[in-house]
């Protein structure tokens, strides 16, 4: 009889109020659709692949449009055999937590970069160019989020005493105008200020190399890392580019700036233990 | 009939629960809740009292994927766990996985030119610590570029760790060493590291890198040899690839 019922749902389009059980006489009052059986199951609606989502966009920063009304969709993937979950931003995994829900991490965009100007006459030289900030507005779309609470007015302080695993990933733009010949490292360091009278300290410095030819048009560079790092309460985070090159050149400019998309350019910290 | 097949079914009394809708809401069936305040109620799926209730396992396995079955659910009661069929297995479907790290061995590859791309082996073997939750592999090709190449099915941050041994020619490896890691074939990071001789024959490097991805793009990951460095090398199996999702 309840087959019946459901099926004439389906055909008229009633908006339906009324506990329905599918596969049993049994009513449950706390269910608005019960399917039972004992051994057979449900299939949900699927896709073969991402792509074919609701909602999906390739221009969107997380590949999927923001839309509230899809919150608690659920769809099955064929291509990698597991069930995804709407957030309202994007669709997820569902036996992973969603980036933007994970309580004990941050990911910081750039807010203001940086240029780094090199000439080369003979031997080349870059100019230091200081430490960019990463006070950018949260965007749940990027999986910008700050659930550690690190930004300040001016600068990213850890809160809670701990063990945290800090990524850092920054690109750099620009190239050099002019004949030259031979290797760009670009370095990235990142340096924790343990107390506010203390200096300064660099915790690790990692490179990333460009080979130059004649012209460099190579394009963005990145850099990035991961370490772990013990920090106190109130400590400051900060990550300072470097540009060194050793190459050869009759005389030329080059003008490297920070890429400030927040894709390649970041600071990161889960918190791995509180003390 | 044809209406019934790609109708969407409301059962609120809501008329209509997707109010931004513009003819194509791209929902197949709301159950939804009118108000919490006037008691909420839930889906309920099938079940079955114990996991060996489950179809399709121990002797009624079957042997290969059964397409039309691929994203059954069923409810376990002894275990409080929904469970999906990819066709072939049961796995938990929605509890969220402690372990958000994938692990696989890299196959053995060779170069004379100082750089090479490694091959990800996608082989499971949990006793000895590689696997995939995160899917990265799941359906992936193994030949081809594909053997090479990482799916990320989530957006976000991920922390990628590489453990590599190299062997070459002895004294060969008088600079540094290191890897390159690529975002859909766009070089995006190279780190180079002081390599450790670590058992007088063989050296290692160990790096991590930290990428934000976006769900469908793909990694692939390179050995590189510094400018001027040997360009001659093996890179042995005894190398890994591990991948965290960290946010």
């Amino acid at each position: 009889m309840k087959k019946i019922t459901l099926l004439m749902v389906l055909i008229f389009h009633y908006a339906l109020m009324a506990q329905v059980t599918i596969g049993s006489s049994t009513v449950s009052s706390q269910n608005i659709l019960k399917v039972e059986d004992g051994i057979r199951g449900v299939i949900l609606p699927y896709s073969n692949i991402y792509t074919s989502f609701p909602r999906y966009n390739a221009s969107a920063p997380d590949v999927f449009d923001d839309y509230p009304n899809l919150v608690g969709s659920l769809i099955y993937n064929k291509n990698d055999e597991q069930y995804y979950k709407y957030d309202g931003y994007a669709w997820n995994p569902s036996r992973q937590i969603q980036g933007i829900y994970q309580p004990r991490a941050s990911r910081l965009g750039v807010s203001q970069g940086i240029t780094i100007p090199c000439i080369s006459f003979g031997i080349g030289f870059c100019f230091a160019g200081g430490a960019p900030a990463y006070l950018a507005p949260d965007n749940r779309s990027q999986v910008l989020v700050d659930n550690l609470l690190l930004k300040n007015a001016s600068s990213v302080t850890v809160k809670a005493a701990g063990m945290y695993d800090v990524g850092v990933a920054l690109a750099f733009t620009g190239g050099s105008f002019g004949a030259v010949a031979g290797v760009t490292e670009f370095k990235l360091t990142l340096q924790v200020k343990y107390t506010p009278a203390s200096d300064w300290e660099t915790v690790v410095s990692k490179t990333n190399y460009s080979i130059i030819f004649i012209v460099d048009t190579q394009g963005n560079k990145t850099s990035s890392f991961a370490q772990t790092i013990s920090l106190p309460a109130g400590a400051e985070l900060r990550v300072v580019p470097a540009i060194s090159s050793t190459a050869i050149s009759g005389g030329a400019l080059a003008a490297y700036g920070t890429d400030t998309n927040s894709s390649s350019s970041y600071l990161a910290a889960r918190l791995i233990k509180a003390y | 009939m044809v209406n019934i097949y790609s109708a969407q079914v409301n059962f609120t009394n809501i008329p209509n629960p997707d109010s931004n809708a513009s003819g194509n809401d791209q929902v197949m069936l709301y159950i939804t809740n009118t108000s919490e305040a006037a008691g909420v109620k839930g889906f309920g799926l099938p079940a079955v009292d114990t996991e060996a209730l489950l179809p399709f396992t121990g002797a009624s396995a079957p042997v290969t994927a059964i397409e039309e079955l691929k994203g059954m659910l069923l409810f376990v009661k002894s275990t409080g766990q929904a469970m999906v069929f990819n066709g072939l297995v049961w796995t938990k479907a929605f509890e969220v996985e402690s372990d958000n790290t994938s692990r696989f061995q890299l196959n053995s590859v060779s170069t004379t030119s100082g750089s090479v791309f490694l091959p990800i082996n996608p082989t499971i073997d949990k006793v000895n610590y590689l696997a995939d939750p995160l899917k990265l592999k799941t359906n992936v090709p193994t030949t081809g570029a594909n053997l090479n190449r990482l799916y990320i099915r989530q957006t976000g941050l991920y922390r990628i760790n590489l453990n590599i041994t190299f062997i070459g020619p002895a004294g060969s490896f008088s600079s540094r060493l290191g890897a390159g890691m690529y975002v859909n074939d766009a070089q995006r990071f190279q780190l180079l590291e002081n390599t450790v001789n670590f058992d007088g024959t063989n050296r290692k490097i160990n790096l991590d890198f930290s990428v934000y991805a976006i769900q469908g793009q793909y990694i692939t990951l390179e050995a590189v040899s510094e400018v001027g460095g040997t360009t001659s090398y093996t890179v042995t199996n005894n190398s890994y690839v591990t991948i965290e999702k960290v946010l």
